[in-house]
């Protein structure tokens, strides 16, 4: 048995997918898609139970990634119950999504969230009446509270039935449906979805395509908004028909500091800047606890084995690069990743969107990108692949430039590791400016300079909420599992394989093949052009292998001050990690790619070259 | 107009030329079609130039290119026919011969006929009021705390996501915030909607009362 939830973005879908499923979730991309899906299993009676928590839609009439995923989930792998969740507080939009969802004619169960909220607004709503109009069950829940969450499968399981509800649409979209129904043989739904010119179906589409272009020229309208309308005044006689009168609202006085010029864009500043600080300063004091833990327990207990050379280089190796992954990298990614989760679920982010937007413009872009700019500091990856679902290739090239060109948190690893660590903590910051002015010269002159036109953004403003912490944890505990198991087996191998060239002398011939450029260009050692070579393969790797090539954990006993900053900075810019260019060529393709990398080395050999002539 | 002309010679043709795929001779297709002879010849002329149909003898043979073009012009005048008279309860002859006009983009007049004969009293408000007069205000006119009725969006095929949170002509919202820049935040079905300056102004709205 196949359970799927659907709604609208942030009507607690996930929260609710969270309490029925609680642990063991497979989070699987839908073939073709970066979309994620969500698949839990649970016993209910003996009975398995598979529920899908399908992504967040408005509509299943839409042209996002998101709303063509469920839209076809529901169509070629139908569940056999769907749980449409509702958000109380915002009835009427949600039962326009609800009338779509009818027309599938699966059987379902309406939860009904945020019935708490509902009342603190001094909404009421006739359960009864609802169930009875739709003809569906209705389950009332606030999943904030955990209330009647237990409710929800054996009503699915039982009560769930098909609504016979169907929209009254205007006798022109009527008659299309009619003779699209007669003449193809094609249900209500595929009739109606091929006037708004979906389907596979090419002769359907071809017969409809006709009717809509005639309905367009009479109406001065398309199908696809009379059947908008159509289904929006539906929901609103519902929708009226079981909310009782509600006293005006008046409750968002947050909101209306967040939103304003003043003081929203300091806030915003104050949000961002607060964030990278505390995972500065968290950050490096978990990384001083598991590093000493890790040599007091571990390396030196290595050490005094006292191993044949070769197993010893190597051993030694592999434990360098477990100290840098897991006892670096870890307390960064891994509280970047609960910084941000809270962020997103609180509903700030689409707030910081807002006031954005306008800079973003400059950028070429809109305040929606904000969204996958900020995910990129935590890693590129994600960041690429939310970048893919924007609208025009114009606005995709440049997030990609943009978004490889953020400092995510292997990067971080590298500032606070190398620069904060040894040079200072101003120094470490004025990193990330030189990373952000970098970022906004690029952004302007990429907008200049591809042609298109720019598409603003249509963004709903979740409500402010206090978010689940259940929820933050699982969401940041499954962003670092990409980090800690795709990332930490290369770079395990990629350290063992380094001490093995190492211990055979061929990285010793290759430093000094690099020597002249490295020293005459960068004035950096050696050492360090191979580590940024190595830093390709995953960014803190160019650490990691610094450490490994210097022989000692201690950078500043071998270079100085200004060659650590010119190499922090030279990583940090360069070539986007090899995990990222491999989403960048699935996401934009291979000149996209080609064009990143070569800009990126460019920037970071230029940059490094300059602050090398500078410092002299 | 002489390409609903050609249009309709190609469809006859293809009618005529019947299972044996015989040639169709000009009187045939001048006698089928609903055009001057004039017409229907240099409609004819410019088919056999652009390579749908060939000459055979004394009449004209579909090519595969004219085939293919043919039976799209049939299929939609099939479901055209169909629709209208699920619509206007027509009897079939009538139907036909109206879709045979409306098949290639139909005359104003027809239209504004048509439209009148179908416009019942049950038809949404709106969606009378998206042709006659020009709205003049975008959302961009108005000022913060104001609530106004949409009347009209521009380009609503570029930005679906507007329709289906609920702004479409006929409903109140309220403009909540509004930049600097013309960023606007808008009130719509009780949820607060970020729009871009190029959205907003896409956007016309009038007062509410």
């Amino acid at each position: 048995m196949k359970c799927a939830l659907v709604g609208n973005p942030s009507v607690g879908k996930s929260l609710i997918f969270n309490q029925l499923t609680g642990l063991g979730v497979e989070v699987s991309n839908y073939p073709g898609t970066t979309v994620e899906l969500q698949q839990g299993k649970l016993c209910y009676r003996r009975l398995p139970l598979e529920v899908v928590d399908l992504p967040g839609v408005y509509s299943l009439d839409g042209d996002s990634q998101e709303e063509e995923l469920v839209r076809s989930y529901l169509v070629n792998e139908p569940p056999d119950r769907v749980i449409a969740v509702l958000d109380a507080t915002r009835m009427e939009r949600n039962l326009y999504l609800l009338l779509q969802l009818a027309e599938y004619k699966i059987p379902t169960v309406v939860v009904l969230n945020m019935i708490d909220e509902a009342m603190e607004q001094g909404l009421s709503i006739d359960q009864g009446k609802l169930s009875e109009l739709l003809g569906i069950p209705v389950v009332e829940t606030a999943a904030s509270l955990g209330q009647n969450i237990d409710r929800i499968v054996p009503a699915a399981m039982h009560d769930a039935a098909v609504s016979d509800l169907s929209v009254p649409y205007t006798p022109e979209i009527e008659a299309a449906v009619r003779s699209l129904e007669k003449l193809y043989g094609a249900p209500r739904l595929a009739a109606l979805q091929a006037l708004q010119g979906i389907g596979h179906d090419a002769p359907l589409l071809e017969g409809a395509q006709a009717i809509a272009t005639e309905i367009e020229a009479r109406n001065h309208m398309a199908p696809g908004q009379i059947i908008a309308a159509n289904r929006h005044l539906y929901a609103r006689q519902i929708s009226r028909e079981v909310i009782g009168a509600r006293e005006p609202d008046r409750h968002f006085s947050l909101d209306r500091l967040l939103t304003k010029s003043f003081p929203g864009i300091p806030i915003l500043c104050a949000v961002l800047l607060s964030m990278l600080i505390v995972v500065f300063t968290a950050g490096s004091f978990l990384e001083g606890l598991i590093v000493d833990a890790f040599s007091t327990f571990v390396i030196e207990p290595f050490s005094a084995l006292g191993l044949p050379p070769l197993l010893h280089a190597l051993g030694m190796a592999a434990l360098l690069a477990i100290v840098a992954g897991l006892g670096i990298a870890f307390p960064f990614v891994f509280i970047y990743y609960i910084l941000l989760s809270i962020v997103e679920d609180s509903g700030y982010l689409t707030r910081a969107a807002f006031l954005a937007d306008r800079a973003m413009h400059s950028l070429g872009l809109h305040g929606g990108a904000i969204i996958p700019m900020v995910m990129a500091f935590g890693c590129n990856v994600p960041a690429v692949m939310a970048a893919g679902q924007l609208r025009t290739t114009r606005e995709r090239t440049i997030a990609a430039f943009l978004i490889t060109m953020v400092p995510c948190s292997a990067r971080t690893v590298i500032i606070t590791g190398i620069v904060a660590a040894f040079v200072g903590l101003g120094a470490a910051l004025s990193v990330y400016l030189i990373v952000l002015v970098l970022v906004v010269l690029t952004g302007i002159i990429l907008a200049r300079s591809i042609p298109g036109g720019q598409y603003g953004m249509i963004l709903e403003m979740a409500p402010l909420r206090r978010p689940d912490a259940t929820l933050v944890i699982k969401k940041s505990w499954q962003r670092i599992k990409e980090f800690l198991f795709i990332a930490m087996p290369l770079l395990l191998a990629g350290s063992i394989v380094l001490g093995a060239l190492d211990y055979f002398g061929w990285v010793a011939a290759f430093s000094e093949a690099v020597s002249p450029v490295s020293e005459g260009l960068f004035g950096l050692p050696a050492e360090a052009t191979t580590a940024l070579l190595f830093g390709i393969l995953r960014k803190e790797m160019a650490f990691e292998t610094l450490a490994v090539l210097a022989g000692t954990a201690d950078l500043a006993a071998v270079m100085s001050a200004v060659q650590l900053y010119t190499f922090a900075v030279i990583s940090v810019l360069f070539v986007p990690c090899i995990s990222t260019i491999a989403v960048l060529l699935k996401e934009m393709g291979a000149k996209v790619t080609t064009m990143v990398s070569a800009y990126t080395i460019a920037l970071g050999f230029f940059v490094g070259a300059l602050i090398h002539l500078i410092t002299g | 107009m002489s390409s609903s002309v050609r249009e309709d010679c190609l469809e006859a043709i293809l009618a005529l030329s019947g299972k044996d795929c015989r040639p169709v001779s000009e009187a045939e297709v001048g006698g089928a079609v609903e055009a001057d002879t004039a017409e229907v010849m240099a409609a004819l002329r410019t088919l056999v130039t652009g390579g749908d149909i060939t000459r055979e003898g004394e009449g004209y043979m579909l090519t595969p290119q004219g085939k293919k073009t043919a039976e799209s012009v049939f299929r939609k005048h099939r479901v055209l026919e169909c629709f209208l008279s699920e619509m206007l309860g027509m009897d079939t002859g009538a139907a036909s011969k109206e879709a045979c006009v409306l098949e290639h983009g139909v005359s104003d007049e027809t239209i504004d006929r048509l439209s009148t004969y179908i416009q019942g009293p049950g038809r949404h408000r709106s969606m009378r009021r998206g042709s006659g007069h020009r709205p003049r205000h975008t959302l961009l006119d108005f000022a913060e705390g104001d609530t106004v009725e949409v009347t009209m969006i521009r380009c609503t095929g570029k930005n679906r996501r507007l329709m289906d949170l609920g702004v479409i002509p006929g409903e109140k919202i309220i403009l909540q915030r509004k930049l600097g820049n013309n960023a606007v935040v808008v009130t719509v079905k009780g949820a607060d909607i970020a729009l871009s300056p190029e959205i907003a102004s896409t956007i016309f709205a009038e007062k509410a009362a």
